[in-house]
């Protein structure tokens, strides 16, 4: 068997490390979204978008390991759609990196046609691939570096040079963990992540940048524009509100959720044949067979729904099982209101963060593959009062322009017309904080806070003589710690004997501009200025897998023994 | 606040005087604001690749501020005046880093302190007491594109992330209606009342 093309390389590589060169090395902009990918490149002048050699810019987010030779959708072609339904090909990577098995996202893709499996404790979940009647296990991390040291050699024979650094676009509801899978696999294909940018915050830089030049065609004085962005991919819908002026565009407000066409699709079959999940379950070659072709007119069914009001689905899955059914555009609506009703309440909580009403928004930016769904145009239309859509952007290549855009931006390159004369302010998609207070989410840095961010709070002991406490970082918007990502842990041993309450336990956070996150803990007794212990700096997330399962064991050992509650603050 | 005061009483009795002066007033000119003024211009003529950008904040300036503009040209004919108000800028600008460094150091192992005096946040953003929202927005986004750990030079790179931080709160307080005229009050009293970072930090 031919070994792959990557190698597996240190964790110890991290975002936005200067590293020395003569010349600038142009970073790249990857999109891998749920479906499909794209890369582009600032070309001197302005973005480009990369072809493989079959001259597509937008290719398919797969990998199959027929023939035993793992190859991508960037440079093996499927004879048709159904093998990709084979259960040799592996695809929805981006939805399955970084989950443990208890994810409800998980065990939506069991009905997939590739096999994934889960115990429900908490630990990552087993995936594997039908090569030669045999189950073959991967990861999602190494199908994504399969995929990405394809992206790579395409980049580089086109480019006629070495390509090391990317920015890739993330789903804004990314935790910190998944993050760090994403950089993994890059560094599994040769690659340094440069960036991550959540996906509306890279349109948004392509909006800035389209402003800028606009600005300096009118000569206009800078005013400052609003922008929603919103992003429905296959995979996750995101929201931001932007403020743009002058070439700085500000994100006041980011709002994500694991909901997508995926989503949609998964609905539509459940309802062209209600008991699925119980006919797939065995996984055999034949159940596998029925799936893709249930996927395949299911998908072609909701294709041909945004352009008219009817469609007629006709499968036969065989062993007697037919579907014969019309389905028109209001069905369609209503076994997926749920998926729509959620993507509207982003956009709401998403304006209501960033203090913006509808009546001050300029522009209404849709991008994703899902913007094509006459659904989703409505809604997004009606929660802005029908203000009509921004033109200047290519749904599917917003992103990866912006990425490129940004990846030009970070490796220093400087345009002498202005047109990368650009700054993002950023800000954090997810709060971050510590169990606390029994049990509860305490957010230390608050979501939409802006980066770089650094922020204390303090907090004190829980029981008389208590001199240990159990620092337990999460992220997310849960209020029980246990809702929320478990980034990390550590144990603040040595505090000075006293009752409690009395203790002053310091915990702050520190996010630098490469989005980096160190949690720095101290204790200093109340009328001393001098810390009782050596103050700890731990950098996150430290806990590498099985976050679940962990969190549930850290709770079952050390129990409320070694808890902290906020220090309420004397007037 | 004391240390400062004495920085400025040995450098320049007149910028003293104006300091003095826009504790009290409404309508005067902050010595920061001054400082900015003569930077701006200085690094306008050397980098004419982004000349759209500081001619468009020039005239704003200009625009609003036709009195000090009157004064400048009336005054400082020379350029080795020039020259000079532009490296005080710098030592103004280490001066305030070195400040923010130590009082962060403090703020960390000691009980939560607040971050800057009140008058200062109109003097991290260069702007007058009574700006406008519009112009505390166009002052902000003019600093994060000097300021901002993405876009800063190479040596200013480790403290631009608490330069920028700092020009954040700043801007958040002063952006809020009610978060200013708290700060205005306490301007007014000639009280140095501390600001807290926690509260404003996560609006924006």
């Amino acid at each position: 068997m031919v070994e792959p093309a990557y190698t597996v390389t240190s964790d110890s590589e991290t975002t936005g490390e200067e590293k020395s060169s003569t010349f600038p090395e142009i970073a790249i902009g990857i999109d891998i979204g749920t479906s499909q990918c794209s890369v582009a490149v600032w070309n001197g002048s302005q973005v480009e978008l990369l072809k493989n050699t079959r001259n597509q810019k937008i290719m398919k987010s797969y990998v199959t390991f027929k023939d035993n030779i793992p190859s991508g959708g960037v440079s093996s072609q499927l004879s048709h759609e159904d093998e990709m339904l084979s259960g040799a090909t592996i695809f929805n990577m981006k939805r399955l990196i970084g989950r443990v098995d208890t994810d409800p996202v998980v065990h939506a893709c069991k009905n997939l046609p590739f096999l994934v499996q889960t115990l429900d404790i908490g630990v990552r979940p087993f995936i594997a691939a039908l090569v030669n009647n045999m189950w073959r296990s991967t990861t999602p991390e190494e199908v994504l570096a399969i995929f990405l040291v394809e992206l790579r050699a395409m980049a580089e024979a086109q480019l006629k040079r070495r390509i090391r650094n990317v920015v890739l676009t993330v789903p804004v509801s990314f935790s910190r963990f998944q993050l760090t899978r994403i950089e993994r696999a890059c560094a599994m294909a040769g690659l340094h992540v440069l960036r991550l940018m959540p996906e509306p915050t890279a349109v948004a830089l392509l909006y800035g940048q389209q402003q800028q030049q606009t600005s300096h065609e009118n000569m206009g004085s800078g005013t400052e524009k609003i922008a929603l962005i919103f992003s429905m991919g296959a995979g996750y819908c995101d929201v931001a509100v932007t403020a743009t002026a002058g070439g700085v565009s500000q994100i006041k407000a980011l709002a994500g959720s694991t909901i997508g066409g995926e989503d949609l699709l998964q609905n539509m079959m459940h309802h062209l044949l209600p008991n699925s999940e119980n006919l797939f379950k065995n996984h055999g070659v034949k159940e596998i067979k029925q799936m893709g072709l249930l996927r395949v007119a299911t998908q072609d069914a909701i294709r041909q729904l945004s352009s008219q009001t009817i469609v007629q689905v006709d499968v036969d899955l065989g062993d007697g099982l037919k579907i014969c059914k019309a389905v028109n555009r209001e069905e369609f609506e209503e076994v997926n209101r749920k998926v729509f009703e959620k993507c509207e309440s982003l956009i709401i909580q998403c304006l209501q963060d960033a203090k913006v009403e509808v009546e001050e928004v300029n522009d209404v930016i849709i991008v994703g593959g899902c913007s094509y769904i006459p659904r989703v145009k409505n809604l997004v239309t009606n929660v802005c009062k029908g203000k009509e859509l921004y033109k200047g952007m290519n749904p599917l290549e917003a992103a990866v322009c912006g990425a490129a855009v940004e990846g030009a931006i970070a490796s220093g390159v400087n345009d002498p017309f202005g047109n990368l004369d650009l700054l993002t302010i950023q800000a954090t998609p997810l709060a971050i904080g510590i169990r606390a207070d029994g049990n509860k989410f305490v957010p230390v840095i608050p979501r939409d806070t802006t980066m770089p961010a650094r922020k204390e709070l303090v907090f004190t002991t829980t029981h008389d003589n208590q001199t240990e406490a159990l620092i337990l970082v999460y992220e997310g918007e849960g209020e029980k710690a246990e809702e929320n990502h478990l980034l990390g842990y550590f144990k603040i041993m040595g505090i000075p004997a006293a009752p409690k309450g009395v203790p002053e336990i310091n915990v702050c956070m520190d996010i630098d501009a490469a989005n980096v996150l160190r949690v720095l803990a101290g204790v200093v007794m109340p009328g001393s200025r001098q810390p009782a212990i050596p103050v700890m700096e731990v950098r996150m997330p430290t806990v590498d897998d099985g976050h679940g399962w962990c969190a549930e064991a850290l709770n079952r050992t050390y129990g409320a023994t070694l808890d902290l509650v906020t220090l309420q603050k004397k007037a | 606040m004391c240390k400062r005061l004495v920085f400025h009483l040995n450098t320049n009795p007149n910028r003293a005087q104006s300091q003095k002066h826009s504790y009290g007033g409404t309508h005067t000119f902050s010595p920061f604001s001054l400082s900015l003024f003569i930077y701006e211009t200085q690094s306008s003529s050397k980098s004419k690749a982004s000349n759209n950008n500081d001619v468009s904040y020039h005239n704003m300036f200009t625009a609003h501020f036709p009195t000090f503009t009157a004064t400048l040209s009336g005054k400082r004919v020379s350029s080795p005046p020039r020259q000079v108000r532009f490296r005080l800028t710098v030592s103004f600008a280490i001066a305030t880093c070195t400040e923010e460094q130590r009082h962060k150091t403090a703020s960390y192992l000691g009980p939560h302190h607040g971050m800057a005096s009140c008058a200062m946040l109109y003097e991290i953003l260069g702007i007058r007491a009574a700006a406008s929202g519009m112009e505390i927005k166009a002052a902000y986004r003019w600093l994060a594109r000097m300021c901002h750990p993405d876009v800063a030079p190479m040596e200013r790179k480790e403290s631009s992330a608490s330069e920028f931080m700092k020009i954040h709160v700043a801007y958040c307080t002063l952006l809020d209606p009610e978060k200013r005229a708290s700060s205005d009050r306490s301007l007014f009293r000639r009280h140095q009342r501390p600001l807290t970072t926690t509260s404003s930090g996560g609006s924006s």
